[in-house]
């Protein structure tokens, strides 16, 4: 690594996630007063999460392109074994227990899902062709189908919005994506129906009817609603109001309730200077794979985003998703910063290209950038 | 391919961000109050409700709540001046505060090492009850001169008392801790889910509001804990925002327990009690009203006292009643223990007889000494009695129960056979539960379609009150109760108002023959009680010898125009000689 690369890398984005990852921090230390065991905790995962954004910032992002298939191979694996083997816990079987930790493969699969689908994308021909979007479509619902039986309909929920997102970056025809669409669309009341359990449907429903389904569902996502209204504008006293699991899935109502509306609107801004950036990513980046897996990343954690703080103040459904890099929980905080080491990875390679749209005679770098491979084009 | 899809996506995600701030505004902000619901962290205490009274037939109290004072205690004051132990001037103080040091110990090790200093200091600024039950005088003391004790709380609560002590007890039932998920069920059983929300009903359980609720153990204490208990009522702590003066503000007002009124006789249990205290074998006597059932007198004479279960708490004597070995004087061996009956029994096989037409009041039966020659458990009384009597020769039934006589039994009840003494035995009340408020047990009675075989000696057997029968002394009082009344079975009851008569389908004459019999058993000739000082009053009645292992159990059940009377001499011999004269006694007192 070189001072010129660690230049390249976007410091908004650090900054931002990094000033995140604080105020989750700041949020379990004031949550659990008594000893501060998840934040000593969590503390220790920010380590091992720092580590692994070293990591993946190292070597060149398309390197992670021969890694693609095994991982994710890798990790469907884990998924079905997860299925047969793990035991139950909480009505749910979504980790593995590797001693002491509890290591949860799904939040890994959303990485390996983005890095094949990617590479599929850029290396296709025929993304514009219907033909051309059933492998993609196959290799995003295959793990997403086997986290719909663990199961988890959260994180299964998400795969959705990514495939969309880059089908639609790698060029799919609007037409077949609306269709596609307008299909989710007709299907989803009868998935709700049918292929859903009965405490799936409560939670989904619990915000939208909250005196029609169970007691302790609603009671919690009320209660996490009236910590954040209490917090009012500038926060307020801790205390009082009772969330379960709050330091993992409510971590935002700690804060509302805590630094009130300047701090859910700061750490709103994080998040939208995070978007942003990563966005900005994207957008500059024309290689292909590294574009994609910029935009495939951005929208996992853009999706967790809205749906653990709509959460949190009574407008999204009860899922069980983690706030990216502010939520108590290793497997969470580390897939977050694996994604983002990605997503600053392809940033700090960038190098600008000639176009016919973005010219940019400032630079005439452009001969450092040899394809290994020419199919992307 | 192309930069602008990029763009146009990053627009879209953009726009669920600005819906969030919005909602975020809308709530903590525009609508914040709305939102946030009720103040939080509300101080609530509940406000005891004082238990009803429980008093005897003429308003004599048995058991009351009088107020008390507990001392509590905050360790770090207190221990600042070590001379406040002394002027305290209670005993057992030292024991008591190591007591509370082990429980923070306990509390302290739950927790992991760093923690622990902090748990020790918070739990030394927390008060702990050290004393129930203060004087008045001390807890005047205390509360006036608060420098002189530091770290002394004194606190007024309600503190259950039973004036008779052990007078009546096996009636009241005594108190203790709530055990188990009952401080769980109590507070949801409380009705304040109704007013407070579930994190103020979770925080009311983790405080254990309902851990120093005593609560009805045995007894009518038990029975009518519904009715006596009432309800606690929820006071919370309001703040003025302008003063900073706290006040307290009566959400739900407690509603005391409402007062139950007993059949007993307070005065007569005392004295029976007394009279029984002299009777050297374990005797239970009961005295009911056999017009409606009302039992006067329930009495023992191994007593406990209620109070010693009430903090402080009597330790010597609470181990003496739990203790296997012991008399074990919580078990009421009037309504749940059971025993051989004998020749009581005597009384359904006649009534069978006579209403089933095996026998006429006239019938003779010859008693021979020995029923069945040769065979030893068929002999009558006579033969074994010590030393031996010349047979009864023919009987009537009325004189067999005056004498007591097996053999005419021994062939009366050959001839019924099993069905129909069961069905008179139940009909009196034996083998069913007797309706007492006390919990009592149903004893054992031999039915048709439980036993799988049935032998002529087994009728022998269950015609004299032998064999695989038992019952309560509750249930014998109510036997001789109906026959008493003239054929109507009451329930027994200690509680006002119980009363349940149901009349039995026996025919005048059989009842008249019966009685005489009965009658001619304390005032005939060769009655077996005649000898025991019962003659001198208005009494009919039969003894009974059940054989027990050792020595046998000593009855005697007999009614006067006002009572019914029971007493039972366990192990005391026959009922003639151990029985019959306490009755006498008893009698004595009714007077």
């Amino acid at each position: 690594m070189t001072s010129s690369f660690v230049g390249k890398i976007s410091l908004p984005l650090a900054g931002s996630a990094a000033l995140l990852v604080g105020m989750g921090l700041f949020a379990l230390w004031s949550h659990d007063q008594e000893g501060h065991q998840y934040f000593q905790k969590q503390v220790t995962w920010v380590g091992v999460g720092v580590v692994a954004l070293l990591v993946m910032l190292g070597p060149h992002y398309r390197h992670s392109r021969h890694f693609a298939y095994p991982i994710y191979l890798a990790l469907v694996a884990s998924l079905v074994a997860l299925l047969v083997f793990a035991r139950k816990t909480n009505g749910a079987q979504g980790w593995f227990a590797l001693g002491p930790l509890k290591v949860q493969p799904a939040e890994f699969v959303k990485i390996g899902v983005v890095l094949v689908l990617a590479r599929w994308l850029a290396a296709s021909r025929h993304v514009h062709t219907l033909r051309g979007l059933a492998a993609p479509i196959l290799l995003a619902l295959t793990p997403m189908g086997l986290i719909l039986l663990q199961p988890d309909f959260g994180t299964a929920m998400l795969f959705v919005p990514v495939l969309f997102a880059m089908l639609y970056v790698a060029g799919a025809r609007r037409k077949y994506l609306l269709v596609g669409l307008a299909a989710l669309l007709v299907v989803t009341p009868f998935a709700y129906r049918f292929g859903l359990k009965e405490y799936q449907r409560d939670r989904l429903t619990s915000f939208l009817w909250p005196d029609k389904v169970d007691k302790d569902l609603s009671r919690q996502q009320m209660q996490s609603v009236r910590a954040c209204a209490a917090g009012g504008l500038a926060g307020a006293e801790s205390g009082g109001y009772y969330v379960s699991e709050r330091h993992t899935d409510f971590v935002f109502s700690i804060v509302a309730e805590e630094l009130g509306f300047l701090g859910t609107s700061f750490v709103l801004l994080l998040f939208a200077v995070l978007f942003v950036q990563a966005g900005w990513i994207a957008a500059r980046t024309r290689e292909p794979y590294g574009r994609l897996l910029a935009v495939g990343l951005l929208v996992f954690l853009a999706m967790q985003v809205f749906i653990n703080i709509g959460m949190a103040i009574g407008v999204a459904p009860i899922t069980g998703l983690t706030l990216p890099f502010m939520s108590y929980g290793g497997s969470s905080l580390v897939s977050c910063m694996l994604a983002l080491g990605l997503i600053l990875n392809v940033g700090a390679r960038w190098v600008p290209t000639f176009s016919s749209r973005d010219l940019d005679p400032g630079h005439v770098a452009i001969r450092e950038f040899v394809p290994q491979e020419k199919k992307w084009l | 391919m192309d930069r602008r899809r990029v763009l146009v996506f990053l627009t879209l995600l953009l726009v669920p961000l600005g819906g969030l701030e919005a909602r975020l505004a809308w709530v903590q902000v525009l609508n914040r109050d709305e939102y946030a619901g009720a103040p939080r962290r509300r101080w609530l205490e509940i406000a005891p409700a004082p238990r009803g009274r429980i008093v005897d037939r003429h308003g004599c109290v048995l058991a009351r709540d009088a107020l008390s004072f507990d001392l509590w205690v905050v360790l770090e004051e207190f221990e600042k001046r070590p001379e406040t132990r002394a002027a305290l001037g209670l005993t057992g103080l030292d024991e008591r505060i190591e007591r509370i040091y082990e429980r923070i110990n306990k509390l302290m090790e739950a927790r992991p090492e760093r923690e622990r200093w902090r748990i020790y200091a918070r739990e030394r600024r927390t008060p702990y009850l050290l004393a129930q039950g203060l004087s008045f005088d001390l807890a005047r003391t205390v509360e006036t001169n608060l420098d002189r004790f530091p770290g002394c709380i004194v606190r007024e609560t309600l503190r259950r008392e039973y004036p008779a002590r052990s007078v009546g007890a096996l009636v009241v039932g005594h108190l203790s801790w709530p055990a188990g998920d009952e401080p769980k069920r109590l507070l949801e059983e409380s009705g304040f889910e109704d007013v407070v929300d579930d994190d103020t009903l979770q925080l009311l359980a983790r405080r254990g509001v309902f851990d120093q609720e005593m609560l009805g153990r045995k007894g009518v204490e038990r029975a009518c804990q519904e009715h006596l208990r009432g309800r606690p009522g929820l006071l919370q702590q309001e703040r003025d925002p302008q003063t900073g003066e706290k006040s307290w503000l009566e959400i739900i007002s407690p509603r005391p327990g409402r007062d139950i009124e007993l059949t007993l006789d307070l005065e007569l249990q005392q004295e029976v009690e007394a009279l029984l205290a002299e009777v050297q074998k374990r005797v239970t006597a009961v005295v009911l009203d056999p017009s409606n059932g009302e039992v006067l007198v329930l009495a023992t004479n191994a007593p406990f006292d209620p109070n010693d279960f009430i903090p402080p708490k009597n330790g010597d004597a609470l181990r003496a009643y739990f203790d296997p070995e012991g008399a074990r004087p919580l078990l009421s061996h009037a309504t749940q223990e059971q025993f051989a009956l004998g020749s009581i029994f005597k009384i359904v096989t006649s009534i069978a007889g006579l209403e089933e037409g095996k026998t006429t009041p006239d019938r003779l039966i010859e008693c021979r000494g020995a029923f069945i020659p040769g065979v030893q458990h068929t002999r009558c009384w006579t033969v074994n009695h010590d030393p031996p009597l010349p047979p009864h020769g023919p009987l009537t039934v009325a004189d067999a129960l005056e004498r007591s006589c097996n053999c005419y039994f021994y062939e009366l009840g050959q001839e019924l056979g099993l069905e129909p003494i069961s069905r008179w035995a139940e009909r009196l009340g034996l083998g069913v539960h007797s309706g007492i408020e006390l919990g009592d047990i149903i004893g054992e009675l031999p039915r048709p379609e439980k036993v799988s075989r049935w032998t002529a000696s087994q009728s022998h057997a269950l015609a004299i009150g032998q064999g695989a029968l038992a019952v309560t002394p509750i249930q014998v009082a109510r036997l001789i109760a109906a026959v008493g009344n003239g054929g109507v079975l009451v329930r027994p009851h200690v509680v006002r108002g119980g009363a349940l008569n149901v009349p039995l389908p026996i025919r005048k004459e059989t009842l008249e023959t019966v009685k005489r019999g009965l009658r001619n058993v304390v005032h005939g000739d060769h009655g077996t009680a005649r000898e025991s000082g019962l003659a001198a009053f208005d009494v009919a009645g039969k003894t009974s010898s059940a054989q027990a292992p050792k020595e046998a159990h000593a009855w005697f059940g007999g009614y006067t125009s006002k009572v019914a009377i029971v007493v039972l001499v366990e192990h005391g011999g026959s009922g003639g000689g151990a029985a019959a004269p306490v009755t006498a006694k008893i009698l004595e007192k009714l007077k």
